[in-house]
């Protein structure tokens, strides 16, 4: 991967600054929210203090907490046993095949049962044989009950002291029965009711005694309005969630206008916590968690999200107990928007600010990646160019002056590519030097050697013979040591012309013929080849290349000579049928001054110091050829071929 | 008898030639360093001087005893001796005047040879013979006896290894000459490169006169030939 990747990927590690302060604003939303539930259960229990200082009230609502709450009815209510106007859908209480409801408007109470019997049979006129009810009445000076046996579906009515009468409505809602009464308000204390089987009792509605009633009681108003404002209000609930009392609903509760995303944020914030739909039931009867907790006996606090306006509120709920036993709830409702507000603002500041400096962090590292990675490329190629440098001429390597890691390395390269450099120099004025060093004892030996020729008159000895053979020997492994330091010096001042390589090729084959007599030499020749250059610098790469050549090549082998036009070049290719190429050194280190694969112990006259190629790569260098050396593909033996240019060459 | 003096700060290689000059008849001095020489040649200078360019502790003092002896005479004949192979080029790019240079490869009798043939050169000269046998080639015209040439009438300076290469050369126009030959006309039997190396010196010269030469012709793989005009 490169390097730029790299850091581009790591700068995704910055994405973990909004996520970590998305978890700070998520955790201070907490901490505002529990304190803002505090201080509301706080405001709760003053309340709530403030109704327990009253004993009589106390009492009232201990004595009450079980009894049936009568729900304020609205207005123009149909007497006709179906339960579509009443408000309350769930019913107030409930036996095997029972339900009941208890209502009351301005002047009038009502009760509604639903009666799930089978087998429902109507009375005769008069009689008491057939599926009835019997009603308690308490009244403040007594008790009356009466009986309720129906002649059939539809409407009638029993009369009732004080020339009141109390009205009924029954009527078949399929498998069960509808019954609605009516009556004129009294004041009652309270009731029950038994239900009649085919005149037999069924069951009786409390099992014993009566069921005291209660209802909305405006006298405890004031209690909860003093702490009620604009944004809090409150209620006071029957255990049953019924409401006996409230305060009064704030002024105008305009919904907010506010960005839908704002609203999703904060549900994305508050993730774990849940959000309440506002309580369910109707104005009279308040349902929710918090409620049906504290209903337990527990204080609670529920966290509201309304769907439509969308407003934030929190509704806490506080028990109110008398011994052990839940006599009332305390609710109240606080409208919580301007938290939402203020977390959502704060999340949108914090999306802003880390979006902007995510963006920034991402730029500048890939800015920094991209300088970094400039910079090494260029080491690289610095490092590249001193190194085919340091086969040429002039090892030219610029380090760093960098105080970093990559300036160190880049001065560690200088160091190394410098003393590689003064290796290399070293060993190609080291022929130049030796050959320099050996002259002049050599020079001592021959014209002593020669005087003693002379003056003894031994021309035929033996010994001198020999100390004259190894003479030359020695003085022509001198001159093949010089012979490329001395091409180095000359060929500068070589002038550049038209060659015709192609026929030149062809004379030189046709002399090399004649000379080279133990290999087969054969030439495949494209003609009319030129290229610019110099004539006799070719013909000195040739000899070292047909030298070579014949070096590797078995008796009786065969040297091929190629020129061909490939795409972009004119390739000389010279071929021979000897070992393939070794392993090491490497095939383009041949072309390295001083280098040879020869076997040792080769008896030649010629010695080998490993410059035949290195000529042939000096001058490739001077016609901007490439020398390269390879194993043949088809069958045994090395190939050397020299790459001239095809753009320096003329048509 | 013919006065020779060597400087040679080798002292074995000094006293061989010493021996060999003097077993050809040849009064001999010797010298090891350029002061010594120096002082011996304000008092009496010799016919001809060999001096090897490195001299001890001057590795140029040989270039400089050139100099000097050239202001002291302008005709005496100096044979330059050289352990380098670029210093041979160096001696014709300075032109100090030396009449031949030879690599300390070669032999004594390399040496011999050519101190005979500057001496007969010398005494041409003095002797102020007509030309008898002048090579008339084109623009080129040699003096085989004097050893001169001319190119379109302009002397080229040429030392006596590189007149007998181009002697051998433009006595058969157009024929090819092999290196050997060459070599063997020359008297110097050291390596083909040299040979090489000579006639690019030659041409070198050559071309400082007329810009356009190009008579010495390269055969490929064979030798050289002068181009008949």
């Amino acid at each position: 991967m490169k390097l730029r990747r790299q850091l581009l990927i790591l700068s995704l590690l910055v994405l973990a600054l909004p996520l970590a302060a998305w978890q700070f604003v998520g955790e201070l939303e907490e901490l505002l929210r529990q304190a803002l539930s505090q201080a509301q259960q706080q405001a709760l229990q003053a309340v709530a203090g403030n109704l327990q200082q009253r004993q009589a009230r106390m009492q009232d609502l201990y004595d009450k907490r079980r009894a049936l709450y009568l729900q304020p009815l609205p207005a123009g209510m149909q007497l006709d046993g179906y339960g579509e106007d009443w408000p309350s859908i769930a019913p107030q209480f409930q036996a095997e095949g029972l339900q009941g409801w208890l209502g009351r408007t301005a002047d009038t109470l009502w009760l509604r049962l639903v009666l799930n019997d089978s087998g429902f049979h109507f009375s005769s006129p008069g009689e008491q044989q057939g599926d009835g009810l019997y009603l308690w009445l308490q009244q403040p000076q007594d008790l009356i009950r009466l009986p309720l046996f129906w002649e059939g579906l539809g409407q009638g009515s029993l009369p009732l002291p004080e020339a009141r009468r109390l009205e009924y409505a029954v009527t078949d809602l399929g498998g069960e029965y509808g019954i609605e009464l009516r009556l004129p308000v009294l004041a009652l204390k309270g009731v029950a009711l038994q239900w009649l089987d085919d005149g037999k009792p069924r069951l009786r509605l409390p099992e014993t005694g009566l069921w005291p009633l209660t209802g909305y009681d405006r006298s405890l108003e004031f209690l909860l309005a003093g702490h009620a404002g604009a944004e809090a209000r409150y209620w006071l609930l029957n255990p049953d969630g019924w409401v006996l009392a409230r305060s009064e609903p704030p002024q105008d509760p305009t919904p907010d206008e506010r960005p839908w995303w704002q609203n999703w944020l904060y549900r994305l914030l508050s993730g774990p916590l849940d959000l309440d739909e506002p309580p369910s039931g109707q104005r009279w009867r308040l349902q929710s968690r918090a409620i049906e907790q504290a209903r337990n006996g527990q204080p609670a606090v529920e966290w509201l999200l309304e769907p439509e306006s969308g407003r934030l509120a929190t509704l806490a709920a506080l028990p109110l107990k008398s011994g052990d036993a839940v006599v009332a709830i305390l609710v109240s409702r606080q409208d919580n928007n301007r938290l939402l507000t203020l977390a959502a603002n704060a999340l949108r500041q914090l999306l802003l600010v880390s979006g902007v400096v995510f963006l920034l962090a991402v730029l500048i590292l890939l800015i920094y990646a991209s300088v970094l990675t400039r910079r090494v490329r260029r080491l690289k190629q610095a490092v590249d160019t001193a190194w085919h440098e340091q086969h040429g001429l002039n090892a030219d390597f610029e380090p760093s002056r960098a105080q970093d890691e990559l300036g160190e390395l880049s001065r560690a390269y200088a160091e190394m590519l410098g003393s590689l450099g003064q290796h290399t120099r070293y060993l190609r004025t080291l022929a130049d030097k030796l050959s320099h060093e050996l002259k002049t004892p050599l020079a001592v030996v021959r014209s002593s050697l020669e005087n003693l020729e002379m003056e003894q008159n031994l021309g035929d000895s033996t010994y001198l013979r020999r100390a004259q053979g190894g003479l030359a020997r020695l003085q022509r492994i001198l001159q093949a040591m010089t012979e490329a330091n001395r091409l180095e010096q000359s060929i500068q001042q070589e002038q550049h012309g038209d060659v015709a390589l192609s026929d030149l090729l062809g004379e030189y084959v046709s002399v090399a013929r004649a000379t080279c007599t133990h290999c087969r030499i054969e030439a495949d020749i494209q003609p009319g080849l030129h290229i610019r250059g110099a004539a006799e610098l070719l013909i000195q790469l040739l000899d070292k290349l047909l030298d070579n050549a014949c070096g590797h090549c078995p008796p009786d082998g065969q040297i091929l000579f190629r020129l061909q036009m490939q795409s972009s070049a004119i390739v000389l290719t010279v071929e021979n049928d000897g070992p393939p190429l070794p392993e090491e050194p490497p095939p383009e280190r041949l072309f390295d001054s001083m280098v040879s694969v020869r076997a040792h112990g080769s008896e030649r006259d010629t010695p080998h110091l490993g410059l035949g190629l290195y000529i042939v790569q000096l001058i490739a260098r001077f016609h901007l050829a490439e020398v390269r050396a390879e194993n043949r593909a088809e069958r045994q033996g090395a190939c050397f071929s020299v790459y001239f240019p095809a753009k320096a060459s003329v048509a | 008898m013919k006065h020779v003096a060597i400087v040679e700060d080798e002292p074995d290689i000094r006293a061989n030639y010493r021996t060999a000059l003097e077993r050809q008849q040849y009064r001999v001095s010797d010298y090891p360093d350029r002061p010594s020489a120096l002082a011996a040649f304000e008092r009496e200078l010799p016919d001809l001087v060999v001096i090897d360019i490195g001299l001890g502790e001057e590795s140029e003092g040989g270039f400089d005893l050139c100099r000097q002896l050239r202001q002291m005479s302008a005709t005496l004949p100096i044979i330059f001796l050289t352990a380098r192979d670029s210093e041979l080029d160096e001696i014709s790019g300075i032109r100090l005047g030396a009449d031949d240079y030879l690599s300390k490869d070669a032999s004594i009798n390399q040496l011999l040879v050519r101190i005979a043939g500057l001496f007969r050169r010398a005494e041409a000269f003095r002797q102020d013979k007509p030309e008898e046998e002048v090579l008339q080639c084109g623009p080129l015209r040699l003096e085989p006896e004097r050893m001169r040439v001319y190119w379109q009438a302009e002397e080229v300076p040429l030392t006596v290894t590189e007149f007998w290469i181009v002697h051998a050369l433009a006595r058969r126009p157009g024929m090819v000459k092999s290196r050997d030959q060459l070599m063997e006309a020359a008297n110097i039997y050291v390596d083909l490169a040299t040979v090489t190396s000579h006639v690019k010196r030659i041409r070198r010269k050559f071309r400082q006169l007329d810009e356009g030469f190009d008579a010495i012709e390269a055969v490929h793989g064979m030798g050289y030939r002068w181009k008949a005009p």
